[in-house]
């Protein structure tokens, strides 16, 4: 099963997001519209999320056990389905958080000296 | 979460999810359709990603499973010549033991065809004193037997013979008949087709003739009773069309009139050892009608089927059976003089005791061929595993877990082996077809040689047990961690010393593996060649047998219709000599008779076993078989008051050794109850009777004539008359000779015909049999060991390009290089040879009982084995040595 480079990256992204999304639940339980707002507005616009991508990521994070989801009710009085970081959820997150900022400062590092 | 739910669940966050974008854009100012048009752009292709999501809820189990196979399938069809080896060689190994297992399973493993087969035992008489074994019972101690004992629920007594049935109006015709007790059948758990099985009466003994009494006229001798037949089913299909009109009527069985009272159905065998000469498909069963309160004490004829009672074991009737033969001991003459024990054995076991050892190294035989191509497939799996070490430490890094790539490689291996057990499949089917066409006769229950269930699990468990051996090491190997120190080394690296060191192992098993098959196919040659140069005691060469015997109603009628049946046969165009003999050596049938010398006149326990032959005069000059001392038999000499007799070479040597045996006296029990002194008038040499492969027993020659009766020659020796040079063909004279013995005995039978060297090849059928299976392994196994050497090697010399590369530019020669490679393979073949030598001495004794004129440990097969298979060994390593020698140095540098 040979990953070919665009499934490499695709690979990269997909865990990106998967990051984006549970540090977007830190805040507190959200529904699908909401996590893409919020992760646009954090992101200051830099990511536009393709919002296609936002559920089947939703869907495979519970299905971890990294979020649970239940129907609520939204701001404009209208049923939702709210995600929620479960425990593992919140550790997840932290171990992709300590790996992100060792590889990025690994990347810069690498960058700074090529540009020596 | 059901279907329905969870895409109601999409379709809600869906539609919720659009009409928030809508609310959005048409906050930023848009027209309400454009705001919506807008936000499903956004989103996407809606169906798309649904499916994705769905994805995400089904991937249960099996769907990674799925995933594995198609990938396996895609990887295999990339590296298709690769897959066509590995298939190639588990099917051979897959089919040939399969093909084997289903003749272990037949032979050994399925239950005999009868009611509860497993609480049957055979019964059999030991005379310890003689050093005879296996001998059949005379009725009285049968009756007495069957009577006392306490452990068998019943015991049953056949005895085989060939009898003349005529059907009124017809031709008569020989038929295998087993005269059998009236309880056989219900014993074995038989019932008849049609008809009725016989009763009580049907074996009620013939009334004693009236007692003479002097003066007055001898009573006329009452009626035979009928003899009563229940036939066979292949019998009864063949000769009656399946009639059932037959049963009622009466024939003519062997002079007598015979009764046909029933009919087997299909598939009934008479299952028994191979040297009591028990026909297992005779043509009719008959009635044994014995009296045994007046039937000879000596004449031992029957031979015994015991059913043990529920819960009686084996131990039991062993007791049981020594404690009868100890009564008899004390009342018995015979019993007492030859030490005669009862033995009971388990008949299944006994049934197959003279091939179990055959079918058992047949089987180590092929489970090796079969380790030896699960050995090779290993090589192949690893070397491609090496090749693919980038690939495989990609996707590790990629997160792909150890245990998703070990389950991947595990599948590739599954898809090959359910290929090759396909294979193996078609492969054993065509064996079995060979097995039974090439298979001696003394394979009991051959007939039920086939591909059943338990075959096609053997096959399954097989291929996935082999599956597991060849998969397992490269997937641990690949799973393994530290493939990272792959990547780093991409490319520079000169392979995985561990997985160099596995092939290397694997290899020297393979070397060591295939030595100890060829071994054994070298053990056989010899065999072979030594027992084709065995000389018979005989010139088979044109000579053509068959049986037929006399009709008349006195001695001296029988005497002359043997004497115009002999010169009617001579007197044929292209007819040499015609004698006639019974038993004809190698026919399986035997008699004997007890010999001694001075001693056993006053100790019986003296007497000792030989071979007898009916012959008339002239036999041992028609036969080719030489005289050694004295004279043969002259017409003069066929009488019955002559008492002098000829004996083999074997007898004359054990009973007179370092003396002339013409002249001195023989203490002979034979036409009498009591033994009598004969006189030996000459010693030829030995025939080869029960079998070619082991002299056998010591033999006495007796005249037709000295048995009172004549006419028990029955059967007859046609020689052709054909030059050395020339060739025979003695079949040629089978229909003229028919004609004769139409002519002269038109209610005999003409039977059993063939060419004395018939009996000859049928005797090397065993042998034969062995050697070309062991041979047809063997070669597999040596052409999958060198491929394995070749493996290994052309990998190597692949991962050192570079280092034979500076070795070649600081002026090592092309020869250099070639030896340095061949040297490398020859190691690993010395040592394979060194741990093939240790398991060939330790496993060729169980061919012990196979070979002929050579031991297992014969020197001159293994060295010759050994250099033969250094010499394939020196040609699988000469290729890739070829390619290193040949290497362009700056360019084998340059494939760093």
């Amino acid at each position: 099963m040979a990953r070919t480079g665009d499934s490499f990256s695709q690979n990269l992204l997909q865990g990106t997001l998967d990051m984006l999304v549970l540090k977007s639940l830190r805040l507190g339980p959200m529904h699908g519209w909401g996590i893409a707002e919020r992760i646009e507005s954090g992101s200051r616009r830099v990511f536009e999320l393709n919002e296609g991508s936002l559920y089947p990521a939703l869907y495979r994070l519970e299905k971890q056990g990294l979020l649970r989801s239940e129907w609520g009710t939204s701001d404009h009085n209208r049923r939702a389905r709210f995600y929620a970081l479960t425990p593992a959820g919140r550790r997840h997150l932290a171990a992709e958080r300590a790996n992100w900022d060792r590889i990025s400062e690994a990347v810069n590092l690498v960058l700074r000296l090529s540009e020596d | 979460m059901p279907r329905n739910d969870r895409d109601s669940r999409l379709d809600e966050e869906v539609r919720f999810h659009i009409d928030m974008a809508t609310e959005r854009n048409i906050r930023l100012g848009m027209a309400p359709e454009e705001a919506r048009r807008r936000a499903q752009i956004e989103f996407g292709a809606r169906e798309h990603w649904k499916e994705e999501a769905r994805e995400v809820f089904r991937r249960p189990v099996w769907e990674d499973l799925r995933k594995d196979f198609a990938q396996a399938f895609r990887s295999l069809r990339r590296h298709l010549g690769f897959a066509l080896t590995v298939t190639l060689t588990l099917g051979l190994g897959i089919g040939a033991s399969t093909a084997i297992f289903s003749v272990v399973n037949a032979v050994l493993l399925r239950p005999l065809p009868y009611a509860d087969a497993g609480r049957l035992t055979l019964i059999w008489g030991d005379m310890r004193a003689r050093k005879v074994s296996d001998f059949p019972f005379a009725p009285a101690p049968y009756r007495d037997f069957k009577a006392n004992n306490t452990s068998f629920q019943d015991i049953a007594a056949i005895t085989p013979f060939n009898g003349g049935l005529t059907v009124p109006g017809e031709e008569p015709e020989q038929v295998s008949a087993l005269g059998v007790t009236q309880n056989l059948l219900p014993l074995l758990g038989i019932r008849v087709a049609a008809g009725r099985d016989f009763n009580d009466g049907d074996a009620a003994p013939p009334p004693p003739p009236p007692a003479a009494v002097p003066g007055a006229a001898a009573a006329p001798p009452p009626p035979p009773l009928p003899a009563m037949l229940i036939l066979n089913y292949g019998y009864w299909q063949r000769r009656f069309g399946g009639d059932r009109g037959v049963i009622g009527k009466t024939v003519d069985f062997g002079g007598n009139p015979g009764s046909i009272v029933g009919v087997l159905g299909p598939g009934f065998e008479m299952l028994f050892p191979p040297n009591t000469n028990i026909e297992p498909h005779p043509d009719v069963l008959v009635a044994l009608r014995v009296d045994y309160e007046r039937a000879s004490r000596l004449n031992v004829f029957m031979r015994l089927i015991g059913r043990l009672k529920p819960g009686a074991t084996l131990t039991q009737a062993r007791v049981d059976a020594e404690r009868q033969s100890a009564a008899l001991r004390e009342q018995e003459q015979i019993f007492k003089a030859a030490d005669i024990h009862f033995r009971v054995e388990p008949m299944h076991q006994d049934l197959v005791q003279e091939v179990r050892p055959a079918i058992f190294a047949l089987m180590g035989a092929v489970v090796f061929v079969l380790l030896i191509a699960c050995a090779n497939v290993a090589n192949l799996l690893l070397v491609r595993t090496g090749a693919r070490e980038q690939e495989l430490a990609v996707r590790a890094a990629l997160g792909g877990s150890s245990w998703r790539i070990v389950r991947q490689l595990l599948a590739e291996s599954l898809v090959l082996a359910f290929a090759g057990a396909l294979l193996g499949l078609g492969l054993a089917w065509a064996g079995i077809k060979l097995l039974v066409a090439l298979a001696p006769t003394n394979l009991p229950r051959l007939d039920a040689v086939h591909i059943d269930t338990t075959v096609l699990g053997y096959l399954s468990l097989a291929a996935l047990l082999s599956a597991v051996l060849f998969g397992l090491a490269p997937a641990i190997r690949a799973a393994r961690p530290g493939l990272g120190e792959v990547l780093r080394k991409a490319g520079r690296s000169p392979g995985l010393a561990g997985g160099s060191l596995l092939r290397r192992v694997v290899v020297v098993a393979e070397v060591a593996l295939s030595f100890v098959l060829l071994v054994g196919g070298g053990l056989m040659v010899r065999s072979f060649v030594a027992l084709a140069h065995t000389h018979p005691g005989f010139e088979a060469k044109g000579v053509l047998t068959f049986s037929a015997g006399v009709n008349g109603q006195s001695p001296e009628e029988r005497a002359a219709h043997v004497r115009a049946l002999r010169e009617q046969l001579a007197a044929l165009p292209g007819v040499k000599a015609v004698t006639a003999v019974f038993p004809l050596p190698l026919d399986g049938t035997q008699i004997n008779s007890r010999w001694g010398k001075e001693e056993a006149v006053t100790d019986p326990s003296k007497f000792q076993q030989a071979n007898v032959h009916l012959v008339l005069p002239g036999y041992f000059e028609v036969m080719g078989t030489r005289l050694l001392a004295g004279r043969t038999y002259t017409e003069a000499d066929n009488r019955n008051d002559f008492t002098g007799i000829v004996v083999d070479e074997l007898l004359a040597r054990h009973a007179f050794p370092g003396q002339s045996a013409v002249g001195q006296r023989l203490y002979v029990r034979s036409r009498r109850q009591v033994p009598e002194w004969l006189e030996i008038i000459g010693v030829v040499e030995h025939q080869r009777h029960e079998s070619l492969v082991s002299e056998g027993r010591m033999a006495i020659f007796f005249l037709d004539g000295f048995f009172a009766n004549h006419g028990g020659v029955t059967s007859w020796v046609v020689r052709q008359a054909c030059g050395p040079g020339t060739a025979c063909h003695p079949t040629d004279l089978a229909a003229a000779a028919r004609a004769v013995v139409k002519r002269l005995e038109p209610r005999t039978p003409f039977a059993a015909v063939r060419p004395m060297q018939e009996l000859v090849d049928d005797a090397m059928t065993s042998t034969r049999f062995a050697l070309i299976l062991i041979g047809v392994f063997a070669a597999i196994a040596a052409a999958l060991a060198s491929v394995g050497l070749y493996g290994v090697l052309a990998t190597a010399v692949r991962q050192r390009t570079a280092e034979i590369g500076v070795r070649v530019a600081f002026g090592a020669s092309a020869r250099n290089i070639l030896g340095h490679v061949i040297a490398d393979g020859m190691k690993l073949c010395g040592l394979g040879l060194v741990v093939g030598v240790v398991a060939a001495l330790w496993l060729t004794r169980a061919m012990s009982t196979m070979l002929v004129g050579v031991r297992p440990t014969d020197p001159p097969t293994y060295l010759a084995i050994a250099l033969l298979f250094s010499v394939i060994a020196v040609a699988a390593c000469w290729i890739p040595a070829r390619r290193a020698a040949s290497l362009d140095p700056t360019a084998a540098l340059r494939s760093e």
